[in-house]
C-alpha cells in the first residue's frame, strides 16, 4: 500500500510518502517545511503556524514528488499513490485546513481513497516507524514487521502480543494517558488539567532566562545539576486518577526563583534548579504511567510526542517499568519522529486502511478540538 | 470602583482562593457581551488560564479548557440555553505567548473571531499585540501578584 500523508496541525507542515505492507516498510520519504526547501523553491518559511502554510504546501509537494518519482510532475506522483491521508485534528483550525484541503484536492484529482487522521493517534504510531526501540531491542530494518510478529505472539514467550497497551503522550500541547486495545482503538484515561508537560519545561526555562524553545535547553542545563537539591511539587502524583497538572509547578518555581534572585547568576544553582524541575516533571509522568500500567495489566507501554525525546524520561520510565512490571514491554519512538511529522500520519493511516474503513473526503472537516479516545 | 452596569461586579478584586476567583469570574461573565475582546495581562503563573477556566465554567462550558500556548487558539461553544441568555454562542481563547508579530496573530485567524457579534474573545499576553484593541469592544484585565500569594484582578 502506498500512502501520501500531510500534516499541518500547528507550526510545521510536512508531507510523507510511505510504501508499506504487512512484512514491513518498503519505502519512506519525508519532507518538512524548512528554510532549505524555501530557499530552493523561493519564498520565506512562516515563523508560526497558520494560513501562510498555504504558501508552503505547493513547495512541499514539489519536494516530495522529486524524492519519490524524480520530478515535480504531480500526475505521475498520483500514479504511485493508493491512499491520501491528512491530519484532521486536533490542532489550530487555520493550520489544519491548509493540509486537509490540499489532501482533499489531491484525493479528488487523483481519484484515490482518503483517510482523515487524528494527530495524537499519529504521534502514537510514530512507535511503528524505523528506529523505534521495540522490546528494548533495536530492529533497524523492519520495526513494523517486528511489531507485527510480536502481535502474532512469536516474539518472546513472556508476552503475547502488544495489546492492551498504555500510551503516554507528552508534548508542548498535550499530556495524556490512553489505553490502546488494538489498532485504532483508543480510550482516553486522563489528561492535563492545565499546562502540558512540554509547556512546563518551556515556561520554567523562560523563568530562568533560557531562550525558546526552552525544554531542550532546560534539560541540557539539568544534566550538570543535582536533581535532589530542591523539592518542587509533584502535582496530582498521589491522586488516584490519570490526570496531570503542571501549572502549579510553574508558579512554585517562579516563587522559588524570586526568593533566590541573588543566586540566579550562579551556574551550580541554575543547574540544580533545572535538574530538580526536570526531576519533578519526570517523576509525575513515570509514576502515574507505571501505576496506570499496573492497574490495567497492559502488555506494552508506548511513549509518544515531543517530550518523548527527553532522555531522562526515556531512561527512568524504562527503569521503573523494569522494576515494577518486568514482563511489560516498553516501546520508545525514534527521536527524529517525536516532534510533529507526516510519517507518523502515514503509518496511522496505513493501520486504518488495513481495516478497510476509509473516509468520504467530501465530508472530512477539520476538527480543532478532536479528543482521541474520549467517550461520549 | 466603576459600575459596569452590573450591580456586584467590581473592577478591582483581591483573590485569595479559587472560590474568590469563581465569584469574580461569575460576576465578570455577566458583564460579557458578544463582540467583547478581553486582553488578559499578567506574568507567567499569574493565573490567566485559570481565570479562563473558571470563566468558562461560569458560562456552562463543559469541555476542558487548557493552556493554549502551543495550540495558539481554541474555540468553545456555549450550551444553547446559556447562549440564548447571554446572546453570544462561543468563546475564542487565544494565547499570544509564542507570537512575535501582529501579522502572526492575523495569520492564525484572529480577525475571523475577534469582535464577531456571536463571539467573546479572550487573549492571553495581549500586551504583546497592541493592535488587539482595534477589535470589537476591547477590555483589559490585569492580574498581579500580591505579597502572600494572593492575586489582584483589575479591569482598566
Amino acid at each position: 500500500m502506498r500512502l501520501l500523508a500531510i500534516e499541518s496541525s500547528c507550526d510545521d507542515s510536512a508531507i510523507a510518502y510511505l510504501d508499506v505492507n504487512r512484512r514491513g516498510i518498503r519505502r519512506l520519504e519525508h519532507v518538512v517545511a524548512s528554510q532549505a526547501i524555501h530557499a530552493k523553491y523561493g519564498g520565506v518559511v512562516p515563523e508560526v503556524a497558520a494560513r501562510e502554510h498555504a504558501t508552503t504546501m505547493p513547495f512541499l509537494l514539489d519536494a516530495i514528488a522529486e524524492k519519490v518519482i524524480g520530478s515535480t510532475d504531480g500526475r505521475r506522483l498520483g500514479r504511485v499513490v493508493d491512499v491520501v491521508a491528512a491530519t484532521r485534528g486536533p490542532g489550530l483550525i487555520t493550520s489544519l485546513k491548509v493540509g486537509l484541503d490540499t489532501a482533499k484536492a489531491l484525493t479528488a484529482a487523483w481519484n484515490k481513497k482518503f483517510i482523515g487522521v487524528n494527530h495524537i493517534a499519529g504521534h502514537i504510531y510514530s512507535n511503528w516507524l524505523p528506529g523505534a526501540a521495540l522490546d528494548r531491542a533495536y530492529d533497524k530494518q523492519y520495526p513494523l514487521s517486528e511489531a507485527e510478529r510480536s502481535r502474532r505472539g512469536s516474539n518472546g514467550a513472556s508476552v503475547k502480543g502488544l495489546f492492551p497497551a498504555l500510551v503516554l503522550v507528552v508534548s508542548g500541547g498535550h499530556t495524556e494517558l490512553l489505553l490502546m486495545r488494538g489498532h485504532g482503538k483508543f480510550k482516553l484515561l486522563g489528561a492535563t488539567l492545565d499546562d502540558a508537560a512540554g509547556e512546563a519545561f518551556d515556561k520554567t526555562a523562560k523563568l530562568m532566562g533560557l531562550g525558546y524553545p526552552g525544554g531542550p535547553q532546560l534539560s541540557k542545563l539539568a544534566a550538570a545539576g543535582n536533581p535532589k537539591v530542591y523539592d518542587f511539587p509533584r502535582p496530582l502524583l498521589h491522586e488516584k486518577n490519570d490526570a496531570f497538572s503542571f501549572a502549579g509547578l510553574k508558579t512554585s518555581v517562579r516563587y522559588f526563583l524570586r526568593e533566590h534572585e541573588e543566586q540566579l547568576t550562579d551556574e551550580k544553582f541554575r543547574a540544580d534548579v533545572a535538574a530538580s524541575t526536570e526531576q519533578a516533571i519526570v517523576d509525575v509522568l513515570k509514576k502515574k504511567t507505571v501505576r496506570a500500567a499496573e492497574r490495567l495489566g497492559v502488555k506494552t507501554i508506548l511513549l509518544a510526542g515531543g517530550v518523548a525525546a527527553n532522555s531522562k524520561l526515556r531512561t527512568e520510565l524504562g527503569e521503573l517499568l523494569a522494576e515494577r512490571l518486568p514482563k511489560a514491554r516498553l516501546v520508545l519512538p525514534p527521536l527524529k519522529y517525536c516532534t510533529d511529522n507526516a510519517a507518523m500520519i502515514a503509518v496511522a493511516a496505513y493501520f486504518r486502511a488495513e481495516t478497510g474503513h476509509f473516509d468520504d473526503w467530501r465530508r472530512a472537516d477539520a476538527d480543532a478540538g478532536w479528543e482521541l479516545g474520549r467517550s461520549s | 470602583m466603576v459600575n459596569k452596569g452590573t450591580v456586584d461586579y467590581m473592577t478591582h478584586v483581591t483573590v485569595k482562593t479559587l472560590k474568590d476567583l469563581d465569584r469574580f469570574a461569575a460576576l465578570f461573565a455577566k458583564t460579557l457581551r458578544g463582540g467583547d475582546v478581553v486582553g488578559l495581562i499578567g506574568d507567567l503563573g499569574a493565573g490567566k488560564t485559570t481565570f479562563v477556566q473558571r470563566l468558562s465554567a461560569a458560562l456552562g462550558i463543559k469541555k476542558p479548557v487548557r493552556s493554549p500556548t502551543f495550540i495558539l487558539m481554541q474555540l468553545f461553544n456555549l450550551p444553547v440555553a446559556t447562549a440564548k441568555k447571554v446572546r453570544f454562542r462561543q468563546v475564542c481563547h487565544i494565547d499570544a505567548y509564542r507570537l512575535e508579530k501582529e501579522s502572526e496573530l492575523m495569520a492564525i485567524g484572529f480577525a475571523d473571531y475577534a469582535g464577531a457579534p456571536d463571539t467573546v474573545t479572550l487573549v492571553e499576553w495581549a500586551e504583546k499585540m497592541p493592535g488587539v484593541n482595534r477589535f470589537g469592544r476591547y477590555r483589559e484585565i490585569r492580574i498581579s501578584f500580591g505579597k502572600k500569594g494572593e492575586r489582584v484582578f483589575e479591569e482598566e
